[in-house]
Parts: structure tokens; sequence; C-alpha cells
């Protein structure tokens, strides 16, 4: 029983590796491309968390955590992207930093300009990360 | 990032969009994967088109949509 107590934590640490563990640059990678990347999904990630729980109960965010829903909507709102397209501001943000990066990839960019727009794409992210972690009360890992 | 992990996300958000039982855990999930994500490396092509059709596709999903006017 008292080796159970201690082997179990330690099997679930180790499973958990497996799941979460460090990926390395491959050889010839642009470390700022990959900073890119990291930050586009991980964008994806958190607006598709936030912007689903709001959409759980909108009624009930709207009226209990109006702050919250009002972000959210904000990041609802329509923008004009490539040219003629219209895409959520969550979207579009990404997106922007997706073209940017791809203009960086063909050298016809800047990578002051990435390094911008990562830093907006990442504030955004950040910011709906925070409601993520009070709007269900858990500390992210 | 294993391709059956991804495979499964929208499931699992669908799911947390219904508010099952222990939905908690899913959102834990999700925050995890969001980890990994995190940590990943630079894309091939397809990654790059798949994201890119994924970002599309939010243009119609509900949760992307603002609150219908009364």
């Amino acid at each position: 029983m008292k080796l159970f107590r201690f082997a179990l934590p330690l099997a679930l640490t180790v499973i958990c590796s497996f799941f979460v563990s460090c990926a390395h640059l491959q050889p010839g990678t642009d470390a700022l491309v990959v900073r890119a990347e990291q930050v586009e999904s991980a964008a994806k990630a958190t607006f598709d968390l936030v912007l689903n729980v709001d959409h759980a109960d909108r009624g009930f965010w709207r009226t209990n955590a109006p702050a919250f829903h009002g972000y959210c909507e904000w990041l609802r709102q329509p923008t004009v992207v490539w040219v003629t397209n219209v895409l959520p501001r969550a979207t579009a943000m990404i997106v922007s930093l997706n073209n940017i990066k791809t203009e960086y990839i063909m050298a016809s960019g800047s990578s002051n300009a990435l390094v911008s727009a990562i830093a907006v794409l990442q504030s955004a992210a950040t910011e709906a990360n925070a409601w993520s972690v009070i709007v269900t009360n858990h500390p992210v890992r | 990032m294993n391709p059956a992990v991804i495979a499964a996300l929208p499931i699992i958000l669908d799911l947390i969009a219904k508010g099952v039982p222990a939905v908690v855990k899913l959102i834990e999930w999700i925050q995890a994967i969001r980890t990994v994500a995190q940590q990943s490396q630079a894309w091939t092509p397809e990654q790059e088109e798949l994201f890119i059709k994924a970002l599309i596709a939010t243009a119609t999903d509900p949760a992307y949509q603002l609150d219908q006017k009364a």
C-alpha cells in the first residue's frame, strides 16, 4: 500500500512527460519563424478555448462576467483580411501575423515587422489566456 | 504534435460547448495541448495549409459569431 502511494504519482508524472515535452529546432530552421508559428498555434488554441467557453452559455457570461463576454465579443468583431474576406478579429490577427511571416520567409518582409506582429498577437493571446484562467478558475500549467 | 490529438480537438471543443460532466477536466486537457503546441517545431507546408483552413473555418464557427441582436 505504501509502495502504491509513491508509485502512482511517479507513474503519472512519467506518463505526463510523454505528452508534454520540449521539442528541438531542426537544423536550418529560422527561430523567428518558429516563434511566429508557436504564437499562432497557441493563440488559435487560446481563442478557441475562451470563445467556446463563452459560447457554451452566452447569457450566463453576459450577466455574471460582462467584461469576459465583452472581450469575447471584441474577438468576434468582423475584420477585413486578404482585401475582400471578412473574418472574426481573433482569426484576422493570426492571419495578419501569418502573412507577415510568409513575407519574411520570402525575404520581402523585415524581421522588425515580424517581431512587432508577434508581440501584438502575443499580447491578445495573453489577455485571452488570463480570462481563461479567471473563468475556469484553473491555473495554466 | 500527434495527428490523433489534432483530430480529437474539435470533438473535445464540442463537448466543452455542450457543458458535459467533468468539463473542467476537458478544459485542462485543452490547456495541456496548448502547452505542447507552444513548443512545436516549424510547420511543414501541409501543416501550414491545414492551419489556414482551420482559420478560414472560424468564419462560420458559431462560437466566433457575434451575439444575435434582439
